[in-house]
């Protein structure tokens, strides 16, 4: 069963062409079930009647989900709407890829696992008062990319801002959300997150991971869940706190050129695409856009895709990072755990760097 | 086919391209089994299946589409080329079974010659990215049609489609300098690297336009363009078409814009209003001037002057500019014409001294069909004649798909026949296809043995493309 939402988008996106030039997966793969257009008329044909979903069931999971096709659709529709109803009802027939459902099967554990909600503030030298900032660094993915929490830490402590973390942090769902859609089991992960973050007491959440930071702006609040603190991501505070001169950065000339990935959920999900570029700005380095920036960025492949494909994971990086290569770039910046881990995944020569290790390496305090 | 020997051959093509670039799944069949085609579109929409590929191959090189030619050769079985899949007349339709031959993988920028401004690519790159790959140098392709985003490098030249650029820059076959095609014998056949020549007719231009029916387009050198320094609009409203057309003629004589569009007075007061703004009755022109900014300042003073002496109105840049902005806003979902409506463009080029006798005559065998509507307009400007983009729209046509498709054919059929009466050409640039196959010997009438001689040559068991392009 499909939301009227997604019917409607079916039925617009089922004889239309003009998104294909922007899919990170079809572009790697040649495939023309990895266009919106074709996952569309599938959908459809099953709608009138055609037993397919066994059939298209991985065609499905091979997306991003990372929102191109709808950003430049000049109507409007939203492909992602239709893949992620269709996936819920794959994974709920039991006909998801063995791959894919492993995949979920983990989440689920670590959804309803048990956490140690308690938080423990990060006290920062000339701090006065309490923390009222709560650093959720999305542990799943930083785990794997502990450098970047770390170097983000050091700046918060470096700029004299004192912070809460929790001791063993709650799943957000954002990662579920995109296996298995609106599902009661994703939003019983979101109830305690959220419980979790408003119990902190803090008035403010800086979120590291933006695929997080999408959920806490936009789908909890759709689901009902109120947050009492302001969500801000990390690139937007960082940017703030160089702004503010509460830390100065030195110049980066040994750089060389750099390139910078927009991480899909920051820009074209929450509509951050320039505080990256004031960091990158305030280090002094020289920026070379790629063509696919900004609103129309070209998805790394993402965590959930390389968690169950990592091979079409690591062919959609090394697409992008030839995007870098291809202008020269010495290094590729990005400002998410999951870009990283991922875009780490692919071949290319530009160096694939963390914006916020790079950030720390050049800061000092403020006199 | 028995099963045992459609084992037997796809293990063949998986020797070639690899075992994850062959498939026999229902959802790739499927999805290769309706284009842009409004037969297609109407039969997927009324839950009919339409002819299905028996297998989706993917190659990744000259090399494999050669070797995969080879084998359906031997076995005598159809293969259909694939790049966007975006063509309006069913061009790459698997109408008879047989291999689905998808060419995206073929994307890569073999070279890149600034010196002569020219970048070479295999044949199934998106034609977007190709262009923003030269954009990255600082160059153009200036091709941009409303399908740029949709179509591949091959899929273009194989029905040598034309941009809204064209009266500058030229149809495809213009800017491509030289192709290379594998047909069925497993030979790769180059043209000349240069369009330009006393070495014979040239090769060139028998390949492009040849829709996959005698060999398969794997790479192509393109021209590159400086982009403009300045592109100026300006928009002109005339009292009617033959006002407008007289002023696009003469100012043809004197220079090339790079735009120029004339609506007719029904398409004037129905889309160029609605999506315009434009109040007033009559013929909308807008034209676009551009490159060296000197010369574009003198240019526009012409085209100004000329638009006053044939009495045109000048209605200034804005609404130029505005449909410049919104020139592919009219492909979106609910812009574009689509489903349950019944639409064709029958786009035709003629002389300017045909094309207006082409214009009346099929504006009245379009409005003798009952409830049937015709807009047009004209753009593709030459100094001796202009392609006109008919539309006939049916708001409410039959629900039977065998009836819709029958009065669908004969909407075409007297459209095409009207045009060829009276000068034109079965197509301008959406190429033949499966949807006009049947008419070109109506044009070429003894002429046609010119193309079979060809097929016969370079694709004796008739494998390449069946029922296309009338071959």
């Amino acid at each position: 069963m499909l939301s009227g939402k997604a019917m409607d988008t079916i039925r617009a996106c089922r004889f239309c062409w003009m998104c294909r030039h922007l899919c990170p997966v079809g572009l790697v793969t040649g495939r023309e079930a990895n266009t919106p257009r074709a996952k569309a008329l599938l959908l459809d044909m099953e709608q009138k009647g055609r037993e397919l979903m066994g059939e298209y069931a991985e065609d499905m999971f091979q997306c991003c989900l990372c929102g191109a096709c709808a950003a430049s659709c000049e109507t409007g529709y939203e492909p992602p709407v239709f893949i992620r109803e269709a996936r819920r009802n794959i994974a709920s027939g039991g006909l998801a890829p063995r791959e894919v459902s492993d995949v979920i099967d983990d989440h689920l554990k670590a959804g309803d696992a048990p956490s140690a909600e308690a938080v423990r503030e990060v006290r920062s030298a000339g701090a006065a008062g309490s923390a009222d900032t709560l650093f959720f660094r999305g542990a799943r993915l930083s785990e794997k990319n502990r450098e970047m929490a770390d170097a983000f830490g050091e700046i918060l402590e470096k700029a004299g801002v004192s912070y809460l973390m929790f001791e063993e942090e709650p799943a957000d769902g954002n990662e579920l959300f995109d296996l298995i859609g609106e599902t009661a089991e994703v939003k019983r992960t979101a109830v305690r997150c959220a419980e979790a973050i408003n119990g902190s007491g803090a008035e403010r959440v800086v979120v590291l991971n933006p695929s997080s930071a999408r959920m806490f702006r936009q789908e909890y609040p759709a689901w009902g869940l109120e947050l009492s603190a302001e969500v801000v991501t990390a690139t937007v505070f960082a940017a703030e706190l160089l702004k503010s001169g509460k830390v100065k950065a030195e110049r980066a000339d040994k750089e060389g050129p750099v390139t910078f990935h927009d991480p899909c959920r920051l820009a074209r999900d929450l509509d951050e695409t320039e505080a990256a570029r004031d960091i990158i700005a305030a280090m002094g380095c020289e920026l070379r856009e790629m063509i696919q920036s900004r609103k129309i960025t070209k998805c790394c492949g993402g965590t959930v895709l390389a968690s169950h494909s990592p091979r079409l994971a690591e062919q959609t990086a090394s697409g992008r990072r030839a995007d870098a290569d291809r202008i020269g770039a010495g290094s590729i910046l990005t400002a998410c755990p999951g870009c990283l881990s991922v875009l780490r995944g692919g071949s290319g020569t530009a160096e694939v760097k963390d914006i916020f290790v790079l950030l720390n390496e050049r800061i000092r305090c403020s006199e | 086919m028995n099963d045992f020997m459609s084992h037997m051959i796809r293990s063949e093509l998986e020797d070639v391209v690899g075992r994850e670039h062959v498939s026999v799944s229902e959802s790739d069949r499927l999805t290769h089994s309706v284009d842009y085609f409004w037969l297609s579109r109407l039969w997927e929409d009324r839950s009919r299946t339409m002819p299905l590929a028996d297998i989706v191959v993917y190659p990744g090189s000259a090399d494999e589409v050669s070797r995969i030619l080879v084998i359906a050769n031997y076995y005598k079985i159809p293969v259909f080329p694939w790049g966007g899949g975006a063509g309006s007349q069913g061009g790459a339709l698997p109408v008879k079974g047989g291999i689905l031959l998808d060419m995206k993988r073929m994307d890569r920028v073999i070279n890149f010659d600034e010196r002569s401004m020219c970048v070479t690519a295999e044949a199934g790159i998106n034609y977007m990215q190709l262009e923003w790959y030269v954009n990255e140098k600082g160059y153009s392709l200036m091709h941009y049609p409303s399908s740029l985003t949709c179509s591949t490098l091959g899929g273009f030249l194989a029905h040598n489609g034309i941009g809204v650029l064209s009266t500058k820059y030229g149809k495809i076959d213009d800017q491509c300098l030289n192709l290379e095609m594998a047909v069925p014998s497993g030979r790769i056949l180059r043209s000349a690297p240069v369009p330009k020549h006393s070495s014979g007719p040239g090769i060139l231009h028998m390949f492009i336009g040849s829709e996959g029916t005698l060999g398969v387009i794997t790479q192509a050198t393109m021209k590159i363009f400086k982009r403009p320094e300045t592109r100026r609009f300006r928009a002109f409203l005339f009292p009617d078409v033959p006002a407008g057309l007289a002023f696009g003629r003469d100012l043809l004589q004197e220079f090339r814009p790079s735009i120029m569009r004339l609506y007719n007075e029904e398409e004037t007061r129905s889309i160029i209003k609605s999506i315009l703004g434009v109040e007033k009755d009559g013929a909308f022109m807008n034209i676009a001037v551009e490159g060296n900014a000197e010369i574009v300042e003198i240019e526009e003073k012409i085209a100004l002057r000329m638009c006053a002496e044939r009495g045109g109105m000048d209605l200034g840049s804005d609404y130029g500019e505005k449909w410049w902005d919104s020139r592919v806003t009219f492909f979106y979902p609910d812009h574009a014409l689509d489903l349950p409506k019944m639409f064709g463009t029958l786009d035709t080029v003629a002389t300017y001294s045909n094309i207006e006798k082409i214009y009346w005559a099929l504006k009245e065998t379009i409005e003798s069909f009952s409830g049937v509507r015709f807009i047009a307009h004209f753009s593709h400007w030459y100094e001796w004649g202009v392609m006109i983009y008919d539309r006939f729209i049916i708001e409410d046509p039959p629900q039977d798909p065998e009836e819709a498709m029958r009065l669908h054919n004969e909407i075409w059929n007297a459209g095409i026949r009207a045009v060829l009466e009276n000068g034109g050409v079965v197509n301008d640039h959406h190429g033949v296809g499966l949807k006009l196959g049947r008419l070109m010997k109506e044009q070429y009438g003894e002429s046609m043995i010119a193309f079979e001689a060809l097929k016969k040559e370079l694709d004796p068991n008739g494998i390449m493309n069946p029922f296309k392009l009338g071959l």
